[in-house]
């Protein structure tokens, strides 16, 4: 019995974490959906090639706290890249097609992956080794410097969409797109940013989960399926929904995975998703 | 004003392709036998969704949880149930209806792009249950059980020839009770839905329950395309119902032609031709599907099919 609530306190703490991660992986989401109505498949791919990077430059430069600033500079550079070589012209065009457009991005941003990094899933250091006893159980620190890091993102999203001038112009394009337009706000910027900084905040759960999880090319698919679920849990484009999603569907699995095994966590989500579309099919925060 | 084909030449092209097909099995090496039934069967599920993602907008990321259904119930049927040819066909048909009820119970409640995540995430689920259940459906390893010499009908029994003109006929009929369906009442109601759903609302008409039964009726196609997928290869595994072939399905409709009778089995048919030519280069074939896929959607949105027929009607 002892044993069972230690168990269930930290679990709770690893879905406080898990959550926090997936909360920057389905903000970036919901974001990009609700300024530019478009639904990022690649987006699981962005973790991924976070997660890459960082392997790489390790073998260079050994230092992770440079990794996660380099990284995500990185990956939101060819976040905005790809927008605008690849995604522009479907921009604007029916879902699906833009749906489609992305899936093919990811699919090939995966095989090339695969074909310069190999198959072999690759496994990276954590920077702290620190373990903390928590009620006899030992718990690696590491993971607070997850949980802090995530927050320390999200909260910086939360500041730069409210007080800064950028903020203001993307919420008034996630609005009224023509409105926007129309008093001068240049859609391409906003675009751009929007996209550098979902694909940024992606890559930067993809370094902070690395350690963890070891690194391999399909890393970003089970992760991206857990942030649909967190969409539309969450409601479709609303930041807030997402973010308490994200807690809710992280407390799920980690606290689910000590009754049932691992892999049927994720079909527990799946449940939670059903009964939100059975009660309210707008997302957790809206009225019927 | 459309054009449309002299209706000799129609006929002549018709009677090519069923000749062709029909004495197939005598003029190819058997290669090229399995590789035509592949197509007709993969054609058949392409058009399966092409039901209520061509005439509905209804893009489910979820039929090959429904066509895997299929496979595993007619594998069930035979393994556990001892079950013969047509045991097996009407269990896989009515479980793929089944889960297709099942999925599209929760996914018609949301539309758009929330549909597709979560006709997505069922797939993903029941791809876990296929890996996970081990004890059940063998996981990883999938189930296997020999279809030699099962009777279709009296003296007839399951071998590489009766199989081919099985999947042959029961994919033209398919075709043609599809398309049936497609011209009825019903699908017309269904294009009216796709077009405008407010109105039809306003009509009177019910249109959840619309799209919730197109839904269960191209599950039930699928299944069909599942149980003969089984029938084929004498073995089902979780890739049957996992997500890279729910893609592959979406993709096949697109690059055909949505919401044309022959888009789906035109595209099917041209991609896995493409693929087969260029996995014989490299084992990358996937980066060059999604390149084309890239290309598909930015330059040719409207499929082969509606491509030709737009520029064979503005002539």
């Amino acid at each position: 019995m002892e044993q069972l609530w230690t168990q269930l306190a930290l679990q709770s703490i690893n879905g406080f974490v898990l959550g926090m991660n997936l909360a920057l992986i389905a903000s970036g989401l919901a974001l990009i959906f609700g300024v530019m109505d478009v639904v990022n498949f690649a987006h699981g791919e962005f973790y991924m090639l976070g997660a890459y990077l960082t392997w790489l430059i390790m073998q260079f430069i050994p230092s992770f706290a440079l990794n996660l600033v380099v990284a995500p500079i990185i990956v939101s550079a060819l976040g905005i890249v790809i927008l605008y070589a690849l995604l522009k012209s479907v921009l604007g065009k029916k879902a699906i097609y833009t749906l489609l457009a992305t899936y093919g991005i990811g699919m090939a941003l995966r095989e090339l992956v695969l074909i310069f990094f190999g198959g072999t899933s690759k496994s990276i250091q954590p920077p702290i080794e620190t373990k903390i006893t928590i009620l006899t159980m030992e718990y690696s620190l590491y993971r607070f410097f997850i949980l802090i890091c995530s927050l320390l993102v999200i909260v910086g999203l939360w500041l730069f969409l409210k007080k800064s001038k950028y903020g203001l112009w993307i919420r008034a394009t996630a609005q009224d797109h023509e409105m926007a337009a129309a008093i001068g706000i240049s859609r391409p910027l906003i675009y751009a940013i929007v996209f550098g900084v979902g694909s940024g905040m992606a890559s930067i759960a993809g370094i902070l989960m690395a350690p963890l999880t070891t690194v391999y090319h399909t890393m970003g698919i089970d992760i991206l399926l857990l942030a649909f679920i967190i969409v539309v849990v969450g409601g479709m484009g609303s930041l807030k929904g997402a973010l308490i999603a994200s807690l809710l569907i992280g407390e799920v699995q980690a606290v689910g995975s000590i009754f049932i095994k691992p892999t049927y966590a994720f079909i527990l989500c799946q449940i939670l998703l059903m009964v939100i579309l059975l009660v309210r099919p707008q997302g957790i925060l809206e009225k019927r | 004003m459309k054009k449309r084909l002299p209706i000799l030449v129609k006929v002549l092209i018709a009677s090519a392709l069923v000749s062709f097909f029909l004495f197939a099995p005598k003029l190819l090496s058997t290669f090229y036998v399995y590789f035509l039934m592949e197509i007709m069967i993969w054609g058949l599920l392409a058009m399966s969704l092409n039901l209520i993602l061509g005439y509905l907008n209804l893009v489910s990321f979820g039929h090959a949880a429904i066509f895997g259904s299929g496979a595993y119930a007619a594998a069930f049927t035979m393994t556990l149930l001892g079950g013969g040819f047509w045991q097996a066909l009407g269990v896989g048909i009515v479980a793929a209806a089944l889960v297709a009820w099942l999925i599209g119970f929760f996914s018609t409640r949301v539309g758009g792009i929330a549909y597709i995540m979560v006709t997505l995430i069922f797939c993903f689920s029941v791809f876990l249950l296929a890996m996970s259940a081990t004890e059940i459906t063998g996981g990883e390893n999938g189930i296997y059980s020999s279809v030699k010499g099962l009777e279709v009908i009296r003296g007839l029994s399951l071998d590489r020839k009766p199989l081919y003109y099985v999947v042959f006929i029961l994919t033209a009929l398919s075709f043609f009770l599809l398309r049936r369906i497609v011209n009825s009442p019903f699908g017309r109601v269904l294009i009216a839905i796709r077009e405008n759903e407010e109105r039809v609302r306003f009509m009177g008409y019910r249109v959840k329950n619309f799209k919730l039964f197109a839904s269960i009726l191209s599950g039930a196609f699928a299944g069909l395309a599942g149980v003969l997928y089984f029938f084929m290869n004498s073995f089902v595994s979780p890739e049957a119902v996992g997500l890279p072939l729910s893609t592959e399905v979406v993709v096949w409709c697109l690059v055909g032609g949505t919401g044309t009778m022959l888009g789906p089995i035109v595209g099917t048919a041209l991609m896995l031709v493409i693929i087969q030519i260029i996995s014989t280069y490299t084992k990358f074939y996937l980066l060059f599907v999604g390149i084309i896929l890239v290309l598909v959607v930015a330059f040719m949105p409207e499929g082969v099919v509606g491509f030709m027929k737009n520029k064979f009607s503005k002539e």
